[in-house]
């Protein structure tokens, strides 16, 4: 048997298993493959991981790199440990039966192992991204009712027509004094003089409070806001 | 079926069962740690680790000042980033349920900070400032550049402002630390800043009105830290003006006409400046600012409130000898605030 078929068949029987269509002789090949070659820096077991990976990627999930270096301690300290084999060892020096069945659970209990640390690894990213969901943090203390900014503009929620809107809404809004009964948004109607006044003293504002510097770039967005667009 | 499905399928279906699994697989975590220490353990190694579990029985009032401590360094840091890096960026601006992006450049030459502007939404406007600081320093203005800077101007943000830590975020991409900035009365609104771990620079900064209402946020997208060109802070719209215009006469100490009967605790003037039609007032607690402008304005009788975005600009007038001058006050400050400001306007003796 040549070296070079013998791989060939090895990896049929892996993509077999990835499938899940592997039959128990191909499942033997493997565990005996892994079992001589050691299954976390073997040829197989760092083509096993790609394939799991590219299963991830293409179902499009998250997917945390097992890292081999650890894969493999784990895999240390579990053959430290008195094996299944050691205690079979009596009976399986007679059966040779007895030898593949031991076979058999050593790297079961290590595929075992390895998953239930992938597991680990795949928890620690969601629960790690998980509080930065939530995490309005304002919201989360201070606010019973919080009407955070929408994140996404959402022409729907004007009722003026695009255009107008845009015009509309960098220029100052006018809360009148004189509110009378109980309607508060008294209209009136703006006077270009009015407008062109308050645009003018809120850019001079940011401008001030941008000297003062404490807030960074955020005066100057706010002083451009109201920049009269290039006619 | 195979393991990895099993694997991947788990998670979306039973959170506590994934729970109950992490709790399982920890010890397995710890085993692997303790795993390759036993191998060539030192005897002197074990007893290194106890003294480090001692921080815990710091006692309360040493654990706040090492906090303070904490914060008074993050604002040192932010300070000097603000007014010292290079760096260029996109932004998203948002209030009151609408949003804009943004590009943003900062450079320093010769000295000053020069700030570019580009909406990239909405009507296209654009801005290149150029902060005459080292005029005006030279000029003996008052202006403080960043409070924040001096030890002084610390202790007043402090005295305004309680800060906490509120943790940690990544914003673009990068590791921030969150800092709440709680005012300490109702004139003035608190902030939430997310420093950056590396630089210092704000990555996010939220104006918080009472209640936890976010008012405005402004957040990098990206940040790029390499150093500025000088084509990088010409404007990209033709017809945008550098507004250097009159530094000179801006930076210029002007004695004030008038003066505030009263003004919410920790506000003080830190610039008067004339205009072709009167004066403007500018008044800081360090971190907030407002605006005071006192204008010979004929035809102009509004009077009340007008809102941009977190700026709220306050119009009133006061009659001095039979002369009408229109007041009005513009800041990032609660409305009734700007309405007090407004009314205790009077003239300087």
């Amino acid at each position: 048997m040549s070296h070079g078929s013998h791989q060939q068949r090895l990896n049929e029987s892996l993509s077999a298993l990835m499938d899940g269509e592997a039959n128990e002789l191909e499942i033997q090949r493997l565990l005996k493959e892994s079992d001589a070659s050691g299954a976390s820096d073997g040829e197989l077991g760092h083509r096993w991981s790609r394939y799991q990976l590219a299963a991830s990627v293409m179902r499009g999930e998250k997917v945390a790199p097992v890292d081999m270096g650890l894969a493999a301690s784990i895999s240390a300290a579990i053959a430290d440990e008195p094996s299944l084999e050691s205690a079979q060892q009596a009976s399986a020096n007679d059966a040779g039966n007895g030898q593949a069945r031991s076979r058999w659970w050593r790297p079961l209990s290590r595929g075992a192992v390895a998953a239930t640390v992938a597991f680990a690894a795949i928890l620690g990213v969601q629960q790690m991204q998980a509080p930065q969901v939530q995490g309005d943090l304002v919201a989360e203390v201070e606010a019973p009712q919080p009407q955070p900014v929408t994140t996404n503009p959402q022409p729907g929620r004007f009722l003026t027509p695009t255009l107008n809107t845009r015009a509309v809404s960098t220029a100052p809004q006018l809360v009148p004094e004189q509110r009378v009964g109980p309607a508060p948004q008294v209209q009136v109607v703006p006077t270009p003089e009015l407008m062109r006044h308050l645009n003018r003293v809120m850019v001079e504002h940011s401008e001030q409070a941008a000297r003062i510097g404490s807030q960074g770039m955020v005066p100057h967005a706010r002083a451009t806001y109201g920049e009269r667009p290039s006619e | 079926m195979t393991m990895e499905k099993l694997i991947f399928r788990i998670p979306r279906k039973a959170n506590s069962s994934l729970l109950a699994f992490l709790l399982l697989a920890s010890p397995l975590g710890f085993a692997q740690d303790n795993a390759p220490a036993d191998d060539q353990s030192t005897p002197q190694e074990a007893p290194h680790q106890v003294p480090q579990q001692a921080p815990e029985e710091i006692p309360q009032d040493a654990r706040d000042a090492t906090a303070s401590e904490a914060t008074r360094v993050l604002l040192a840091r932010l300070a000097q980033a603000v007014a010292n890096l290079e760096y260029r960026g996109l932004v998203t601006f948002e209030h009151v349920g609408s949003m804009e992006t943004l590009e943003v450049v900062h450079g320093i030459r010769d000295g000053e900070q020069v700030e570019r502007i580009r909406y990239l939404t909405g009507s296209p406007r654009e801005k290149v400032t150029r902060s005459g600081d080292e005029q005006c320093r030279s000029s003996g203005s008052v202006f403080p550049r960043s409070g924040l800077l001096s030890a002084a101007g610390l202790q007043t943000v402090q005295s305004n402002y309680a800060f906490l830590i509120r943790g940690e975020e990544r914003v673009a991409d990068r590791e921030a630390i969150v800092l709440e900035a709680r005012p300490r009365d109702l004139h003035r609104f608190g902030m939430v800043i997310s420093v950056d771990k590396e630089t210092g620079l704000p990555l996010k900064s939220m104006l918080i009105a009472p209640a936890g209402r976010v008012l405005e946020r402004f957040q990098f997208v990206e940040l790029d830290l390499t150093p500025v060109t000088d084509d990088e802070l010409k404007p990209q719209t033709p017809s945008t003006e550098p507004s250097t215009g009159d530094e000179a006469a801006k930076c210029a100490t002007v004695e004030s006409r008038w003066r505030l009967g009263w003004a919410p605790s920790g506000f003080k003037p830190v610039a008067v400046q004339a205009l072709s039609d009167g004066q403007m007032l500018v008044f800081s607690d360090g971190l907030s600012a407002f605006t005071v402008f006192v204008q010979q304005l004929p035809e102009m009788n509004y009077k009340g409130r007008a809102v941009r975005g977190a700026t709220v600009a306050y119009m009133d007038h006061i009659d001095v000898n039979g002369a009408r001058y229109t007041v009005t006050v513009v800041g990032e400050i609660p409305d009734n605030t700007a309405q007090l400001v407004a009314k205790a306007v009077t003239e300087a003796n």
